[in-house]
C-alpha cells in the first residue's frame, strides 16, 4: 500500500543541521574569524558589499562565512538583511574629486597631473602560485609615498573637457530615482541604469563588456581614469538642515573615454562611460563603464543591434540574486505542471496511433 | 553583533503600506498587473517571495494560515513558508482548507470550494501572459493598454494547426472581467474553472518580476478558447488510488523500475477527507 | 497636543487594512472599521485609520477645505509623514466630506492606459449608509448590491458613472463613516435609482 511521503519538516531540519556541520568542516581546526575574512579576503568582502548593496564589512564577512564562501549566497544574505534595515534618508552625492587616492591610473596619457599611482594591484604580478603564503610567510613592509597623496587630483576627463574634446556629463534634472523604492520601468533613465549595474553581477557585466570589445556594439573605449581611495559620506539630518560627515568609505571609480560623436558641422567630442563601486573592484567598474556607454546607444543616436545595447535585456538579467533564485527554483516540485504535460503528451501520442490504426484498417 | 528583532510578519510597516496600496489598485483594476517595489526576502526569488510579501501584507494575528505547494501541505517549500509565518507572525496554521482564512498556494487551487471568508494568495513566477510571445515589457504593456491580444490567439491557433488542439496545459491564459488577459500562475488548466466567479478574493504576487494582481470575488474569468475548440480540462482514465475520487487532479506516482504507476490526489487534504481520515 | 495615532501600528494597521481591502473587493458592502486611534476634528477616526494605514512620505494627500486645519495637517504629517498638497491633481489620496466641496473626479490622477494604477483614491467622510441611491454590479458582487450614502446627491453618482466609463483608468472611492467603511472602485457598474 502506498503511503504519501510525510515528514518534510523533519527532513528540512536535519538537512540544515548537516549544512551547519559541513560548514564547520574539520572541528580540530580553528574556525575562521570574521576579522580574518574582513582583513584577508578583502576583495570577496568588497564584492559582497557591492552586489549586496550594503556597505558593512562586518556583515559581509559574516555572510561569506555563513555562505561557505559562495559569493552569490553571501550577496543574497546581505540583500535579505538590507530589507529589514530602517531607512533614514539619502546621503549627499559623493565627491570623488576629493578622494584620498590609493591608486590611480590613466591609459590615455603617459603622465597626468598628480601622477600615475600604481597602488595595490594584481597587475604586472606574475601569476605563479606563491608557496611562501602556504607557509604563512609574513610580507616585507612596503614603501609608501613620503607624504599623504593630494586629495584634489584633477580628473583626466576634465583635462580633455577644458579643450571641448569631452562631452559634458549628462545631468538629468531633478532628484535621481531610487531602484529600491520603485520598481524598474522601461525606458529607464541613466540614473536607474547605473544603480542597476552597480548591484549587477560582476560576471554578467564582464561578459557583456567583453562582447562590446569583440564587436557586438563596439564603443572604442580607453580607460581615461581609474581611481581607488577613500571618500567622506555626508548626510543632512532634517532637524539640522546642513550636511555632517558620518563616515568614510573606500570606493573605485572608472571613467571611460569612448567613441567620438559629431558631424561636419558639429565639432566631434569623445563620449563617456561611468562605473563606481564599493571597495576595490576594478574589473566590476570597468565592465560597468563599458556597459553604461553601450546602454547610451539610444541617447547618442546609435542603432541598437547588440545585447549590451539592449536596455531591457541587460537590466532585467543583471541581478544575480534574482537570477539564481529563478534558475534554482527548478529544484522545487513541479509535479502538477509536469503531470499536466504528461497527460497531454500521452493523449496526443495515443490519438496518432488510433488514426494510424484506422488508416491501416481502411487499406 | 546582535541579532535584530523583526516586525510582525517580517516586513517593516512602510513596506507593508506600499504593498497594501498596490493590492488595492490590483483589486480595483481586476487582472491588471500592478508594479510594486518588491523586497528581497529571506527565501530566494522564484521560491514564493511574491506570495510571501502579499500574505505578510494581508495577515492579521487572528488568521489561520494554510500553505500548499503542488496541492500538498507537506511539500518542502510549503513547510518552509509555513514555518516562516509561524515564526514571524505567530499565526495559527492548518492543513484543512475549510479552516483556513488565508491560503498561500503554489501551482494549485484547493479542490474544496472556497468561501467569502477566505483569501487565496498565489505565488507567481512569470506574471505576464504575453511574455513568451513578446519578451519586451514595453511591448506587452502597450498590448494590454490597447487590449490587443491578437498574438495570444495566434499562438493558441498555431497549436491547433500543429497538434490538433491547444497544447497549453498549465498557466493557461484567461480573460478577467472581459478586459485583461492574465496568467493564473502555473496551476493546471484543470483549476482554471475554479478561478471563475469564486467567492474568495484571489491575490497574485510575483516577487522577482515585481508585480501584484488580483481577481476580486465573484469575477468572471474566462479561459481563452475558440468556438470550434472550446476550453476543456484534463481527465484521468482511473480514479485516485487512495480515495477513489474521480473529479480531482491526480499526481502520478512511479512505484517501481518496471514502470508501475498509480494515481493519487495532488490535494492531500482533500484526499484525506475523502478517505474519512478526518 | 497631537491626538494619538495607532497604539500598536503593526496590529491596528493590519486590522484596518483587512477591512479596507474587503470593502474594495466587495463594492457596496458596509464593513466594520474599528480603530483605537484618536483623530482631530473634523476628521473621523475611521478616515484617520485609512490615512494611517495607507499613506506615508510617498503619497501626497489633499484635504478638502472643510477638513483642512492646522491640527489635521499636523496629525497627518506627524503620524503618517505624508506631504499635504494644495493641488488635487497631484494627490494620491484625497480626503473630503459628503455634501461639501470636492474636486471633480475627472480632475484627479486617473492613471494612464499603460499604468492605470497611477491613480488617485478619494476618501469621503460620510454620516452613514442607506441603500436606495444606486444598484451596484460588476467584479466583487455576486449579482447586484443595493447601495446608498447619506448626503451624496445625483451629481456625485453621475460623476461616478462617468468614472466607471473611463475604465481601466479612473479613481477609486472609499467611504468612511463612524466605525464603518465601504468602497466604490472604478470597475463597479452603477445604476441610479429613480428616487435619487
Amino acid at each position: 500500500m502506498y503511503v504519501a511521503v510525510k515528514g518534510g519538516e523533519q527532513a528540512i531540519d536535519a538537512a540544515h543541521r548537516l549544512l551547519d556541520e559541513e560548514r564547520r568542516g574539520d572541528r580540530s581546526l580553528p574556525q575562521v574569524t570574521l576579522d580574518q575574512i574582513a582583513e584577508q579576503l578583502t576583495l570577496a568582502v568588497d564584492r559582497v558589499m557591492n552586489e549586496g548593496s550594503l556597505y558593512d564589512r562586518e556583515l559581509a564577512s559574516l555572510a561569506i562565512k555563513q555562505a561557505r564562501g559562495d559569493m552569490i549566497e553571501a550577496i543574497f544574505l546581505i540583500r535579505a538583511t538590507r530589507t529589514t534595515l530602517a531607512r533614514f534618508g539619502y546621503a549627499e552625492p559623493l565627491d570623488t574629486q576629493s578622494m584620498r587616492v590609493k591608486r590611480r591610473i590613466s591609459a590615455a596619457f603617459k603622465d597626468i597631473p598628480g601622477g600615475q599611482i600604481l597602488g595595490p594591484t594584481f597587475d604586472y604580478t606574475h601569476r605563479l602560485l606563491d608557496f611562501s603564503l602556504a607557509a604563512d610567510a609574513e610580507p616585507a613592509e612596503a614603501a609608501r609615498a613620503p607624504s599623504e597623496l593630494r586629495s584634489d587630483m584633477p580628473r583626466v576627463l576634465e583635462l580633455l573637457g577644458s579643450e571641448g574634446l569631452m562631452e559634458q556629463p549628462s545631468a538629468e534634472a531633478g532628484e535621481p530615482e531610487d531602484l529600491t523604492q520603485d520598481p524598474l520601468n522601461f525606458p529607464a533613465g541613466r540614473d536607474l541604469r547605473l544603480q542597476n549595474l552597480a548591484r549587477g553581477d560582476e560576471g554578467f557585466l564582464l561578459a557583456l563588456a567583453y562582447s562590446t570589445q569583440r564587436g557586438y556594439g563596439r564603443t572604442h573605449p580607453f580607460a581615461g581614469e581609474i581611481r581607488l581611495g577613500t571618500v567622506e559620506v555626508s548626510f543632512t539630518p532634517e532637524e539640522l538642515g546642513f550636511p555632517i560627515v558620518i563616515g568614510e568609505i573606500t570606493i573605485t571609480e572608472c571613467e571611460m573615454i569612448n567613441q567620438f560623436k559629431g558631424s561636419t558641422t558639429v565639432k566631434p567630442q569623445f563620449t563617456r562611460g561611468y562605473g563606481l563601486g564599493f571597495g576595490q573592484c576594478e574589473r566590476k567598474v570597468m565592465s560597468m563603464a563599458l556597459v553604461d556607454r553601450s546602454l547610451r546607444a539610444g541617447e547618442l543616436g546609435e542603432e541598437r543591434v547588440a545585447p549590451a545595447q539592449d536596455e531591457e535585456f541587460v537590466l532585467s538579467h543583471s541581478d544575480n540574486v534574482q537570477a539564481t533564485g529563478f534558475v534554482e527554483h527548478l529544484k522545487l516540485p513541479h509535479y502538477v505542471d509536469f503531470q499536466s504535460e504528461l497527460v497531454l503528451l500521452r493523449r496526443m501520442r495515443a490519438e496518432i496511433d488510433i488514426a494510424k490504426d484506422r488508416l491501416e484498417a481502411a487499406e | 553583533m546582535n541579532a535584530p528583532a523583526y516586525n510582525f510578519a517580517y516586513l517593516n510597516e512602510q513596506t507593508k503600506r506600499m504593498i497594501r496600496r498596490a493590492i488595492l489598485k490590483a483589486i480595483a483594476v481586476p487582472g491588471y498587473q500592478v508594479p510594486f517595489a518588491s523586497r528581497e526576502m529571506p527565501m530566494p526569488y522564484g521560491w514564493g517571495t511574491g506570495g510571501v510579501q502579499v500574505t505578510a501584507a494581508v495577515l492579521t494575528p487572528e488568521d489561520t494560515l494554510k500553505v500548499i505547494d503542488q496541492g500538498a501541505d507537506d511539500t518542502t517549500n510549503a513547510v518552509s513558508i509555513r514555518k516562516f509565518f509561524v515564526k514571524t507572525a505567530g499565526v495559527a496554521t492548518t492543513e484543512r482548507t475549510e479552516e483556513a482564512s488565508v491560503i498561500q498556494t503554489r501551482h494549485r487551487i484547493p479542490e474544496a470550494p472556497l468561501t467569502e471568508e477566505q483569501i487565496l494568495v498565489f505565488q507567481v513566477p512569470i506574471p505576464e501572459p504575453l511574455r513568451f510571445l513578446e519578451p519586451r515589457e514595453t511591448e506587452t504593456r502597450t498590448m494590454h493598454a490597447l487590449e490587443e491580444y491578437g498574438v495570444m490567439h495566434v499562438k493558441l491557433y498555431e497549436d491547433i494547426a500543429q497538434y490538433g488542439e491547444i497544447a497549453t496545459t498549465y498557466a493557461y491564459p484567461a480573460k478577467v472581467a472581459d478586459r485583461y488577459v492574465f496568467d493564473p500562475s502555473p496551476i493546471p488548466k484543470f483549476d482554471n474553472p475554479k478561478l471563475d466567479n469564486c467567492p474568495a478574493l484571489q491575490l497574485f504576487g510575483a516577487g522577482r518580476e515585481k508585480r501584484i494582481y488580483a481577481v476580486p470575488p465573484y469575477t468572471k474569468v474566462k479561459s481563452l478558447d475558440f468556438e470550434d475548440h472550446p476550453f476543456e480540462v484534463q481527465s484521468w482514465s482511473e480514479p485516485c488510488a487512495l480515495c477513489g475520487s474521480c473529479h480531482s487532479f491526480l499526481d502520478e506516482i512511479v512505484m517501481d523500475d518496471k514502470g508501475t504507476r498509480m494515481f493519487v490526489c495532488s490535494d492531500s487534504d482533500f484526499c484525506a477527507r475523502q478517505r474519512g481520515e478526518r | 497636543m497631537t491626538e494619538r495615532g495607532f497604539l500598536d501600528v503593526a496590529m491596528q494597521s493590519a486590522h484596518a487594512f483587512r477591512a479596507i481591502m474587503q470593502a474594495v473587493a466587495r463594492p457596496g458592502r458596509v464593513l466594520e472599521l474599528g480603530s483605537d486611534l484618536e483623530a482631530p476634528d473634523p476628521l473621523l477616526s475611521s478616515a484617520a485609520a485609512v490615512a494611517l494605514t495607507l499613506c506615508d512620505f510617498q503619497t501626497p494627500i489633499w484635504l478638502a477645505p472643510e477638513l483642512r486645519n492646522e491640527n489635521v495637517i499636523h496629525y497627518l504629517r506627524f503620524h503618517a509623514g505624508a506631504p499635504v498638497t494644495d493641488e488635487p491633481g497631484k494627490a494620491q489620496f484625497l480626503f473630503a466630506m459628503a455634501g461639501e466641496t470636492w474636486p471633480a473626479p475627472a480632475l484627479l490622477m486617473q492613471g494612464t492606459h499603460e499604468y492605470p494604477d497611477r491613480s488617485a483614491t478619494l476618501v469621503i467622510q460620510v454620516a452613514g449608509f442607506a441603500p436606495g441611491d444606486v444598484v451596484l454590479s460588476g467584479p466583487g458582487i455576486l449579482s447586484s448590491e443595493p447601495f446608498g450614502v447619506a448626503g451624496l446627491n445625483t451629481s456625485f453618482w453621475a460623476a461616478m458613472v462617468e468614472n466607471h466609463a473611463r475604465f481601466p483608468i479612473g479613481i477609486d472611492v472609499i467611504f468612511a463613516a463612524p466605525g464603518l467603511v465601504a468602497a466604490l472602485p472604478r470597475a463597479t457598474e452603477i445604476r441610479l435609482l429613480e428616487s435619487v
